[in-house]
């Protein structure tokens, strides 16, 4: 952890530490500490899900002396947490542990092979079948390999292939994975493949501690976090997720907002509150009809006339001020509700808008990674005394995340100041005094990030050194301010917004100033077992 | 008949169920079909089903012993663990199924089932809520359903 927080800073240090902005650089050192100090990750690939679980094994099988299939049962029992695995080891005892995960340990083997008769009934296919063709399990219990062998095929199909009971009528120990595999190797090589591969994946299925990587097609790998938070992260197929919700990194967004959020934009719920605001339905044909200027007296495409402003129909004569046959004013609740559809729409609209702006313009900003390694590379050769051009690439990944924090910051406001989640949370007031708070920072950060990108899209190229040098102040400048920014807004929002919550609980992951955590590749050593 | 290749357990336990069938219980496989069997249970004495006279389905899986045999109810019968459909909740039949158990036991638990009611497991709502509310009650209806459809014509 300690070597993570130290790697990670020195990214993020400026070369020359004379020209880099002096008033921020002491302060960003500090927040690249506390960012960094989040939960460590790991990737779990095919080939290191092994591994990962051997190490787990490896504690238990240490601590209480047992065989790795036993480790097995007990921690799939408990889920893989070996905290309280342990916990429950001292509380309640070893007796306790194994037998309510089903385990036994090797009381009754031994008694098997002396004076063994030729042959013993089994009782499962009341056949007499010779000992050596029969398997006792560690409980004691004895039955012909047969009748185990399409046991555990049962099982295995049943979908229960972590924990196949014996076959005794109440008997409730485990059955020993190496007599499973051994005994479906002999005939059914390929429900033995199955069975282990099963005991593999329970490591990632029934482990809170990990999880898939949601990539579709699915690039193989899961996740492993060391605590339980909130956070976000990076598979090493780049695909960037929230570990909570499993859907893509959205914070300062909670998963709820979230949820919301996503459902909301791909919903026709606002669709269908347009229709309501701009169309009314022909009395005759019932289509929605648009009212495209003129009068209040419509004609729908069926040859329908009527009046825009009651809905009902009327004779096609009319005067500027009225319809002929028809007088209609009288104020009806209809009104109020079309009225507040169109007060959420604008509301909603307002709010998506920003969103969407951001959004697109990540993707168009996107497109300038490549042009500005070409920029780079002209300006190299034009100026020899300038070789470290990290500061563009620093003010690039800078404007990228922050542009990602803007979009999903819109998405956040809609429902932090909206009626939806926490109308009964805060009065009128509070609400807008917080919602003036919010708005300043976004708008101070909106600011700096548009001037970034302003500056980013410059021909540097072309400049001569002290014009190079002169944006190269700005944009280490401009970077720093932008991540403080972001920082202060998380900051903001975790304190003074969703902390001051009483009803709902909204938690978001915390601001990681380096961009969102890598998880690294999992390496275990020593798992010779 | 297919019944060539019957696995010798299932023969084994069919002879024993002829030759030495548990007391109250009768169970004959179908002429046609070895794995079908035609039970009656009777009602337990000092039981709402006393005196009843209870016609079931058995049928034994192709997995039988390791998968459980399927059991219904074909008499109508007013009890919280069987639904209108004759299905039947007992753990035995469910995920506490074992091989080692075989038809006689199956019917013997479902036996002792008619003695004992559980109607905080219920599978007939409606019954287990009659049940809890007003046994005395509800196990009149049982005596009433008995006397109606379980009366042994």
């Amino acid at each position: 952890m300690e070597d993570y927080a130290a790697s990670s800073d020195d990214e993020y240090r400026y070369s020359d530490p004379e020209d880099s902005v002096d008033a921020f650089d002491n302060d960003d050192n500090d927040y690249q500490l506390v960012s960094s100090k989040g939960p460590s990750t790991q990737v779990i690939t095919k080939e290191s899900l092994l591994g990962a679980q051997k190490e787990d094994l490896r504690k238990v099988m240490d601590m209480l002396s047992v065989r790795e299939q036993h480790a097995r049962t007990l921690l799939i029992f408990h889920r893989w947490d070996v905290e309280k695995l342990f916990a429950v080891y001292v509380d309640r005892g070893k007796h306790f542990l194994f037998s309510e995960a089903g385990v036994t340990v090797d009381e009754h083997r031994d008694s098997n092979s002396s004076a063994a008769p030729l042959t013993i009934m089994c009782e499962i296919c009341i056949e007499d079948v010779p000992s050596d063709e029969t398997t006792k399990m560690d409980c004691g219990h004895c039955f012909c390999n047969g009748c185990w062998t399409e046991h555990f095929i049962v099982k295995i199909n049943e979908g229960q292939s972590k924990r196949i009971r014996c076959m005794a009528h109440k008997c409730y120990s485990i059955c020993d994975e190496a007599v499973v595999i051994t005994l479906l190797s002999k005939k059914h090589p390929d429900m033995a493949e199955k069975y282990e591969r099963f005991l593999l994946e329970s490591y990632i299925e029934d482990n809170k501690r990990v999880k898939w990587c949601p990539s579709a097609p699915h690039c193989g790998n899961a996740i492993r976090v060391e605590d339980d938070e909130l956070f976000e992260v990076e598979c090493s197929c780049g695909l960037q997720f929230c570990f909570s919700c499993l859907s893509e990194a959205h914070s300062p967004c909670s998963c709820l907002m979230w949820e919301l959020w996503a459902k909301k934009c791909r919903d026709e719920s606002e669709t269908v509150n347009w229709i309501t605001v701009h169309t009314k339905p022909c009395p005759k044909c019932h289509k929605p009809v648009e009212k495209n200027g003129g009068c209040n007296l419509v004609s729908c495409i069926c040859g329908q006339a009527f009046c825009w402003l009651c809905g009902g129909a009327t004779g096609r004569e009319h005067t500027l001020s009225s319809i002929a046959a028809h007088s209609c004013g009288r104020y009806e609740e209809q009104e109020k509700t079309a009225e507040r559809a169109k007060r959420d729409l604008y509301r909603y609209m307002h709010y998506h808008n920003r969103y969407k702006a951001h959004t697109d313009s990540f993707k168009l900003e996107s497109k300038l990674k490549e042009t500005i390694q070409k920029k780079i590379a002209v300006s190299e050769e034009k100026h020899s005394t300038l070789r470290d051009y990290s500061w563009v690439n620093n003010g690039l990944s800078r404007l990228f995340r922050s542009r990602r924090v803007l979009s999903y910051s819109y998405a956040f406001a809609f429902y932090m100041f909206g009626d939806e989640l926490f109308k009964e949370e805060m009065t009128e007031a509070q609400r807008e005094i917080k919602q003036n708070l919010f708005e300043d920072q976004q708008q101070q950060l909106e600011a700096n990030v548009e001037k970034l990108s302003k500056i980013l899209e410059e021909r540097f190229q072309t400049f001569k050194y002290d014009k190079v040098m002169e944006i190269r102040m700005q944009i280490i400048n401009l970077t720093t301010i932008i991540d403080k920014l972001c920082q202060k807004m998380y900051e903001c929002i975790e304190n003074d917004l969703l902390g001051s919550l009483h009803i709902g609980v909204h938690n978001i992951a915390p601001y990681k100033s380096k961009g969102i955590d890598k998880a690294s590749e999992l390496s275990v050593h020593n798992i010779a077992l | 008949m297919a019944n060539s290749n019957l696995p010798r357990r299932i023969i084994k336990e069919t002879q024993r169920l002829l030759s030495e069938p548990a007391p109250g219980i009768s169970a004959s496989p179908s002429e046609d079909n070895m794995r079908y069997f035609n039970v009656m249970i009777l009602g337990p004495t000092q039981s709402p089903y006393e005196g009843g006279v209870f016609k079931l389905e058995l049928f034994l899986p192709e997995e039988y012993p390791m998968a459980a045999p399927k059991v219904r109810f074909l008499t109508k019968i007013y009890h919280p663990n069987i639904d209108k459909l004759g299905r039947i909740c007992l753990d035995i039949l469910k995920d506490k199924w074992s091989p080692a158990l075989q038809i006689r036991t199956v019917l013997l638990s479902i036996q002792a089932l008619l003695s004992a009611p559980n109607p905080d497991d219920p599978l007939s709502e409606n019954i287990a809520k009659h049940w809890k509310s007003n046994e005395a009650e509800a196990v009149e209806t049982a005596k009433e359903w008995t006397r109606l459809y379980a009366s042994g014509a």
